[in-house]
């Protein structure tokens, strides 16, 4: 009955959006307020529908109804209760159900907000919102149901897939879905002001909130992402370039280049025609990374079948999303161009579009390598695949060109006088240490010249990211007559969009270095008796023994291995092989999984694999890995959530105090 | 003035486009590797011998792997139903990865031999990913 009723609400969704769609335009074009009250109501009772249907999905899958297909295929009955409500995510139909749960909350926010600024975009923005909801309400509703019936019920589950039985699980799809529905907010807004009579000329300073919300649970998303391969997947890696981890880099780059040319915008009223581009772009690029992700287009390690009808209805919704925008901008150019002019590329205004154009190329880069073999195979006839050599040769060195626009461009002053030079003095002395540095590193050891100049380009932002804030302060401490290390703090923290930039600009930097440390991990796979130790780098491994223990679901074998380093015993680790059977069918081949050992501190990690074993122990195989700096990258992470977070923080409060 | 600044602007982006292409350039003419099924790797052997290649197939009941030396052989199959035993030989020199039993998919990237034994590099069990195919 009740997922009889779940699908019930998809399909009233699909009908009552319609609805909104339709009385949102009969409003708009009569001037009728009282329809367009109306066509909130609907956006609101689609709000609830699709709460209603996830509420009760997450109810079937934590209750085990075996009768309901979804509930079978990823979810039994020893499954623990956090990973029974993470099966919601955890397959096409019900990530689709999360997706369209997201956009519609997201809607009524949008519908219901009270911001006396936007309220002659709205309608507009909430008619594009409609359109979007329809689309994904059709998509639940009649072509993956999730609450679709089994013709038998069955005993029991076949239980999720143990790799996504991790924290990974609970976050990353989450964080990342709200990045990628969350941009859907500007767009409607950019689509918004475009549908106006005159275009809106102060567009991108209302959709500054959600796109700062969508970028930066959608950078939470993608490193987390990167954290949960490094850890879960025991491939000791956290990007492989694969198409279905570059399809939540192109709305992360161009959303990038959105933020900062739509910060221009604010405050020079250029870019504007650029900003709606990109907009569109970032929207586009969401969804057109969710059909790359489930089509089957392009081979992936990560693999999924392809439904051709799903994979025609994305495509066509996607070219009315794209194109549709697109061409009402081409027609609308004239009235869309700037008032501001960007006439010098040795300016503020000239360092944000060449970010612009770096983002952009970047961008374009990594979707030609993900698309190379559909590309190729339609032009050559060849199926011809790119590796990572291709990824890190084009984007290393777009990577330090933007670190060094990144540390130069928070040093141009926005107002400057005629005759005033673009960098102040201190700025060519940290151009200098910096090059010092990376000649330092790389003749004294870091032989490699990509992550000397990563790591030369991270010191050169978080030097001048200091020395700005610095000049802040001398400006300061003019007015105020404060000095010294107070007067610092207070110029970092007066302004809170500019101090979350800082932290977020911070936070790159520091990824940086941990980028810069993967070409000097080692990599070691070794068979060893019982007793026996070797070496790795620095480290001394001693393998004690081999075990197996039983926890709730599955069984586990696991290592025990004494480490030490440089002589100097520093613990003990423990990697572990598990297996996963299938209840379903207690003939099939447990599912194996390596539960990785993990042991670092700023400057390395140390990586253990338990990679398998031959007569009962007495001989086993490890692949140990010396992983360099990764641990930067995560650091990272961190703090480019406080960044964002306090980007965000009204300022309101600051004044208050 | 304001054209010779704006064709300075134009040169300027000029430049940096130029740069771009170049390394696209760069970065294509050192690593492309051609994508085959086994099938067009036994078919065509002698074109591709000696070429770097990546190749997707399922995992047949041939599996050897020698723990002392770390040493996998393996062969790989058209499709996961295919018993005609026209199977591409593979050594790979590292370990066994997770659920390596066959009828899985793998794939691999590295050099045909002139012996017809694919010299593999990388090799990667497809993961069985999230959307994996419901149960029957």
């Amino acid at each position: 009955m009740l997922a009889e009723l779940g699908h019930l609400a998809l399909v009233s969704g699909f009908l009552v959006s319609i609805y909104a769609l339709v009385t949102y335009i009969v409003g708009i074009v009569g001037k009728n307020e009282r329809l367009i009250k109306t066509a909130n109501g609907a956006v609101a009772v689609t709000a609830l529908l699709s709460t209603v249907a996830s509420a009760i999905l997450v109810y079937l899958l934590v209750v085990g109804d075996f009768s309901v297909e979804y509930v079978v295929s990823h979810t039994n009955r020893l499954l623990p209760l956090i990973y029974k409500i993470s099966a919601f995510w955890a397959g096409q139909e019900g990530s689709l159900l999360l997706w369209l749960w997201l956009h519609t909350l997201i809607a009524a926010m949008i519908a219901y907000s009270e911001n006396k600024e936007t309220e002659h975009l709205r309608p507009a923005a909430s008619a594009v919102m409609s359109f979007i909801a329809l689309f994904f309400f059709g998509i639940t509703a009649f072509l993956m149901n999730p609450f679709a019936r089994l013709d038998t019920v069955y005993p029991d589950g076949v239980g999720l897939n143990p790799l996504l039985q991790n924290s990974g699980m609970i976050i990353h799809p989450v964080t990342l879905y709200i990045g990628y529905v969350a941009f859907a907010a500007p767009f409607a807004f950019g689509v918004a002001s475009l549908l106006q009579k005159k275009v809106d000329p102060d567009w991108t300073k209302y959709v500054r909130t959600w796109t700062l919300v969508a970028w930066g649970f959608l950078s939470v998303g993608i490193l987390y992402g990167a954290q949960w391969a490094y850890v879960e997947l025991g491939w000791g890696g956290y990007w492989a370039w694969d198409p279905v981890e570059n399809a939540s880099l192109f709305p992360w780059l161009i959303g990038t280049a959105f933020i900062h040319s739509a910060l221009l915008h604010q405050r020079r009223k250029a870019l504007n025609a650029t900003s709606l581009l990109l907009v569109i772009l970032s929207y586009g690029l969401s969804v057109f990374g969710t059909y790359l992700t489930r089509s089957g287009v392009v081979q992936s390690v990560h693999g999924f079948p392809g439904i051709p009808i799903l994979n025609t209805l994305f495509l066509t919704f996607l070219f009315v999303l794209v194109v549709g925008p697109l061409v009402l901008l081409y027609i609308r150019r004239d009235e869309v161009a700037d008032e501001g002019q960007v006439s010098k590329l040795l300016s503020k205004e000239g360092s944000f579009v060449l970010t612009n154009y770096i983002l952009g190329a970047a961008t374009l880069a990594v979707l030609i390598g993900s698309l190379f073999p559909v590309i190729s195979r339609n032009l050559m006839g060849a199926e011809i695949s790119l590796d990572q050599g291709y990824y890190n040769m084009v984007n290393v060195p777009l990577g330090i060109a933007l670190a060094f626009l990144m540390g130069a461009c928070v040093r141009i002053p926005w107002k400057r006088n005629e005759g005033e030079p673009l960098f102040s003095s201190d700025f060519y002395y940290s151009l200098g240490a910096t090059v010092v540095l990376v000649l330092v590193l790389y003749f004294l050891g870091v032989k490699h010249i990509g992550s000397a100049l990563a790591i030369g380009s991270a010191f050169f932002v978080i030097l001048n990211l200091l020395l700005e804030v610095n000049y802040t302060a001398a400006i300061r401490s003019e007015n105020t007559g404060e000095t010294g290390f107070g007067n610092f703090i207070k110029a970092l923290t007066g302004n809170r969009r500019r101090l979350g930039a800082f932290i977020v600009h911070m936070a790159i930097a520091l990824t940086m270095i941990g980028f810069a440390g993967a070409p000097f991990d080692v990599e070691t796979s070794r068979s060893v008796k019982l007793g026996e130790s070797w070496t790795v780098g620095d480290y001394q491994l001693t393998y004690k023994s081999l075990n197996e223990k039983f926890v709730n679901g599955y069984s586990s074998v696991y290592a025990t291995l004494e480490v030490a380093k440089n002589g100097e015993f520093i613990g003990v680790m423990t990697p572990e092989m598990q297996f996963h059977k299938n209840y379903l069918d207690p003939q099939a081949e447990e599912k194996q999984m390596s539960e990785v050992a993990v042991r670092g501190n700023l400057s390395e990690d140390l990586y253990i694999i338990l990679a398998g074993w031959e007569q009962g122990g007495e001989i086993a195989t490890f692949k140990v890995m010396v992983n360099y700096l990764v641990n930067w990258i995560w650091l990272g992470m961190y703090l480019l959530v406080v960044g964002t977070v306090v980007a965000l923080w009204p300022q309101k409060k600051m004044v208050a105090q | 003035m304001a054209i010779s600044r704006k064709g300075k602007v134009i040169l300027g982006l000029g430049v940096v486009l130029a740069a771009i292409l170049f390394l696209l350039y760069f970065g294509f003419s050192n690593s492309t590797a051609y994508y085959k099924t086994v099938a067009e790797v036994l078919a065509e052997s002698e074109d591709l011998t000696n070429q770097f290649l990546r190749v997707s197939g399922y995992l047949v009941d041939e599996i050897h792997w020698d723990a002392e030396n770390v040493v996998l052989k393996f062969s790989l199959a058209t499709s996961p139903d295919d018993t005609s035993g026209n199977y591409l030989p593979v050594v790979y020199h590292g370990i066994k990865p997770n659920n390596f039993e066959p009828g899985n998919e793998a794939i691999i990237e590295g050099v045909l031999d002139d012996n017809g034994v694919f010299k593999a590099d990388k090799l990667m069990v497809k993961c069985p990913s999230k959307y994996e195919e419901n149960a029957e």
